[in-house]
């Protein structure tokens, strides 16, 4: 059922916001034992209170705002008011947000009900959310594998019908994979679409929130309520979406380019397999033309430098001064940082904020920062030549199926499998991961990238070719 | 052996905007931590948004300081520890400053000191230590007040071209008028709106620093030449005994009047800036830029007050204090004559409010506008206007009122005068011929008797005139 079907019910009275948060409710006792996916789960009665007041509300048949009753799952990175706000993360583990995200006010305000907060790796850094201080997520698709990260909780309450949609933060591809992963959709705006005000900063020139959802019109529909210029946000900017409820835009003639340098970078077989299927399926209903990004895979060198050394700033707030927990018996303040920042980090945080320090310090910039600036701006270059061709690009959303839990990889391993993700992060685009196909039971995503700004176009392709491929 | 100073300071300046640089809380005084916020307590997921009003400040001081400006702002990461350093990192403009290479002309000795540059930046929160919290022993804590957390700063560098202590403090002086010439900022280093550190070395050589020592922690003009002098000698000290001058930073204790290492430099500190990832560069709105300053030489300054062939120890206090200087520029182009001025505005309105508590307000202007029309119509003199002074403010009210009151009286007749004169002659036969005889000497006790006599009703100038009619006629 899609929100537009849930609020036609919610108006008839042939289903109330109450009977269907019981649903979901009924739902999350019997899976989320199983799958982790939430950090927080607001108060029963207070659900079910809200869900009454809006069923109320429905009865009397005044106008209500667009996501009336509609529960919504937040990612634990994203600040909502008297809520934790951990990022799965010891050093948070005691934080409650004193005030909203922007895209969660404006969630509040189009009358959604926040249920809960969802896992994800500590700080957004991971692909697995198996770096949680809460336990690893389980992904409802095959409860012994990953559902990808860092938004896998999030994913994985949309997969299993927890919530019809849940927020993400994708920095190199933390929507998308997920998505891909558990056999949803995922939204990456392009950035500066959503505002980043209240979403825990990880790499703020490449951060953007997102949305999951089981199709693209729910998940385009929550962009459309969360987009817009914010005055908390310099980074944030007014690009066109059009009104909650109208149709995706017309898309005769769209031209598809197909990453052509793929070859070289292929992924695992039976991606590759769902992969030219969908690429068959698509040509029958559309232009396809091969495109070159010659540069995009240097992305993960460049974006395993920027990130980390926007990090290394953006998470020395956490020196237990003024928030959350600290080591008590310190005997003096750089006791006290040090050792709080040692037992409260995470081992894969530690090492990026290690590697963000280096990559910043004097007679290291030159060699390790500026180059991976430099190298960012020739992949914005490739995507503009490319979109002088093309109006939307697919690539594989992951080289990979998703792994079991507890799988060995080393970090670099893990960094490779964001390559078809990290580009869009690094040019600022818009992009969309659908289902295309499944390997032995497990999901395949493609990647629709779209010009920067044209967010609506993007997700009117992505709608017509998950039809395709469904 | 000759030794060659080289002294150069940092000095923030507190800019004047009503809002804190990256968030609307306030930047006015309040009780510790009421003017706070997520973003300027660094919370999780806050973001700093630009307040542009700072640049409207900091232009001001920027085009005074003569420099070249660069209207594209791009702010940075400056990555440090501590407690008062909300977010582990203060956001300030690196590269490019928003001014560079200007010279500012010192207000007395008209010399030129260098500018390297002028930047805007964040101002960290307050640290309160043991004295100020009132805790100790066990119940010591540092106590750290964010609501300075954020509040817009000028920053600006000079070079070391300053070479003694006085100097250091006219440099100093000089940028504070500036400041509030300009409007910029109240300066108060009490307040700490105007803050300096100042790098200091000696060498043997004109040409050659000497190695650099900093020193922190002075809180007034005082305490700034105080630590000056010390280190001056402290480091001379050390050359003609042989001892290493270490590069270090020092702290300036009050108590003990000498400086003291704070830490020691084995290498220069590595801020690990890079762009702000939070605020895109932008440029300068044409409003900012075309924004002129009204006051640009305190020198120019200095030399106009000097002309006023006043008392010499004042024209520096004067030009140093804006109000002031405005004041009584106001009152000699009002034709009051500067000496007046200065006797009846500085020396008694101000002199007589102070005891009092009180400051000088917009008003007391026009109450020396006033008595100077009163003194040129013959109708008192100066001894009566300060009298109307000192009772203006005890009573709390105008001086029109107190000279209607006691001083003005129904108007004696010259003849009046004369006839009252006549009669205290007429009653001092010996005294009169005393002074027929040539003692003139006798001619005070005369005037004493009159003016006793008009009970302070009739000028001074004017009795005396009679008054010595009146004996040649005798």
């Amino acid at each position: 059922m899609t929100i537009k079907e849930l609020r036609k019910r919610f108006i008839s009275g042939e289903l109330t916001p109450l009977e269907y948060m019981e649903e979901l409710l009924e739902t999350i006792r019997q899976k989320e034992r199983k799958i982790n996916a939430f950090t927080h789960l607001e108060k029963t009665d207070t659900l079910l209170k809200e869900a009454e007041l809006w069923t109320e509300k429905y009865k009397s048949g005044e106008e209500l705002p667009p996501l009336a009753g509609i529960p919504v799952a937040i990612k634990d990175n994203i600040a909502v008011k008297d809520m934790p706000l951990t990022c799965a993360s010891k050093i948070l583990q005691e934080f409650t947000s004193p005030y909203d995200a922007t895209a969660v006010r404006k969630l509040k305000e189009a009358g959604a009900i926040i249920i809960g907060k969802t896992n994800l790796d500590e700080f957004a850094m991971g692909s697995t959310t198996e770096f949680s201080i809460f336990g690893p997520t389980h992904n409802p698709v095959d409860l012994e594998r990953v559902p990808g990260g860092s938004s896998g909780g999030s994913a994985a309450s949309v997969a299993a019908g927890m919530v019809p949609v849940a927020l993400g933060s994708d920095t190199g591809g933390s929507v998308r994979q997920p998505a891909s992963f558990t056999d949803t959709v995922g939204i990456k705006p392009s950035y500066g679409m959503v505002s980043r005000y209240g979403l825990v900063a990880f790499a703020s020139s490449l951060d953007q929130i997102g949305v999951l959802a089981k199709n693209v019109e729910d998940a385009s529909l929550i962009i459309r309520v969360i987009a817009g210029k914010d005055k908390y946000d310099a980074t944030s900017r007014e690009l066109s979406v059009k009104n909650i409820f109208d149709a995706f835009e017309t898309i005769d003639g769209v031209k598809i380019g197909v990453w052509k340098e793929l070859d070289n970078h292929p992924a695992e077989d039976g991606v590759m397999k769902v992969w030219d299927d969908a690429i068959m399926k698509a040509s029958k209903e559309f232009q396809m033309i091969p495109v070159s990004l010659p540069d995009i895979a240097s992305g993960i060198a460049s974006y395993y430098l920027i990130a980390p050394a926007e990090a290394s700033a953006n998470l020395a707030r956490y020196d237990g001064v003024r928030y959350a927990w600290r080591v008590l018996d310190a005997s003096t303040y750089k006791e006290m940082v040090k050792r709080t920042r040692t037992i409260g980090f995470g081992k894969e945080v530690k090492r990026r904020i290690m590697i963000g320090t280096f990559a910043l310090s004097a007679g290291y910039q030159d060699a390790f920062y500026k180059k991976a600036v430099a190298m960012r701006y020739r992949i914005m270059q490739n995507f503009e030549e490319a979109f002088k061709q093309v109006d939307v690009i697919l690539v594989p959303t992951s080289p990979k199926l998703p792994w079991k839990i507890g799988q060995k990889m080393s970090p670099s391993e893990v960094y490779k499998a964001d390559l078809y993700t990290i580009p869009v992060n690094l040019a600022g685009l818009p992009a969309v991961s659908i289902p295309a196909g499944y390997v032995d039971n497990l999901p395949v995503g493609i990647q629709v990238i779209g010009k920067y700004g044209e967010d609506e176009k993007v997700w009117a392709v992505a709608d017509k070719l998950m039809g395709l491929w469904r | 052996m000759e030794y060659y100073v080289h002294i150069g300071f940092e000095v923030h300046i507190r800019l004047a905007t009503k809002t804190k640089m990256f968030c609307s809380c306030s930047t006015e005084e309040g009780e510790p931590n009421t003017h706070i916020c997520p973003v300027c307590l660094g919370y999780p997921g806050a973001l700093p948004v630009p307040n542009k009003e700072a640049f409207k400040y900091a232009i001001k001081m920027a085009k005074a300081l003569n420099g070249k400006i660069n209207k594209t702002v791009i702010f940075a990461r400056k990555n440090y520890f501590y407690p008062d350093l909300p977010k582990g990192y203060q956001i300030t403009q690196h590269e490019p400053p928003l001014m560079e290479d200007g010279y500012l002309v010192l207000a007395e000795s008209g010399k030129k000191i260098r500018i390297i540059r002028l930047h805007v930046e964040e101002d960290a929160a307050k640290t309160l230590y043991d004295s100020e919290t009132g805790r100790q022993g066990e119940n010591a804590f540092l106590m750290v007040d964010y609501n300075r957390s954020g509040v817009p700063l000028a920053e600006i560098v000079s070079y070391p071209d300053i070479h003694d202590p006085d100097e250091g403090v006219e440099y100093l002086k000089t940028l504070q008028a500036l400041a509030r010439y300009l409007g910029v900022s109240e300066a108060n280093m009490e307040k700490g709106e105007m803050r300096a550190d100042v790098n200091i070395s000696v060498s043997t050589a004109p040409d050659k620093l000497g190695t650099k020592v900093e020193i922190k922690n002075m809180n007034s003009f005082k305490a700034i030449h105080d630590a000056l002098e010390y280190e001056i000698q402290r480091q001379i000290h050390a050359l003609e005994t042989g001892e290493t001058i270490y590069q270090e930073t020092r702290m300036w204790d009050e108590a003990s009047g000498k400086t003291l290492v704070m830490r020691r430099k084995e290498t220069s500190d590595d801020y690990r800036y890079f762009p702000e990832p939070d605020i895109p560069p932008f440029e300068l709105e044409q409003e900012v830029i075309d924004i002129e300053p009204e006051f640009d030489d305190l020198h120019k300054l200095y030399k106009e007050v000097n002309s006023w062939n006043i008392d010499e120890k004042k024209v520096g206090f004067i030009v140093y204090s804006p109000e002031i200087y405005k004041a009584l520029k106001y009152l000699i182009e009002k034709g009051v004559p500067p000496k007046f001025a200065v006797s009846m505005y500085l020396d008694e309105i101000k002199g007589q409010l102070e005891k009092s508590g009180l400051s000088l307000e917009d008003r007391h202007k026009d109450w020396v506008v006033y008595l100077h029309k009163l003194i040129s119509d013959g109708k008192i003199d100066n001894s009566i206007a300060k009298k109307i002074i000192r009772k203006a403010i005890s009573q709390n009210k105008e001086p029109k009122e107190i000279y209607e009151a006691e001083f003005s009286g129904p108007s004696i007749s010259e003849e009046d005068i004369r006839k009252t004169i006549r009669d205290i002659l007429a009653k001092n036969p010996d005294i009169v011929q005393k002074y027929k005889d040539g003692k003139k000497s006798v001619f005070g006790f005369l005037m004493g008797q009159c003016m006793k006599a008009f009970g302070g009703k009739v000028p001074a100038a004017t009795v005396k005139k009679l008054l010595g009619e009146e004996l040649e006629r005798v």
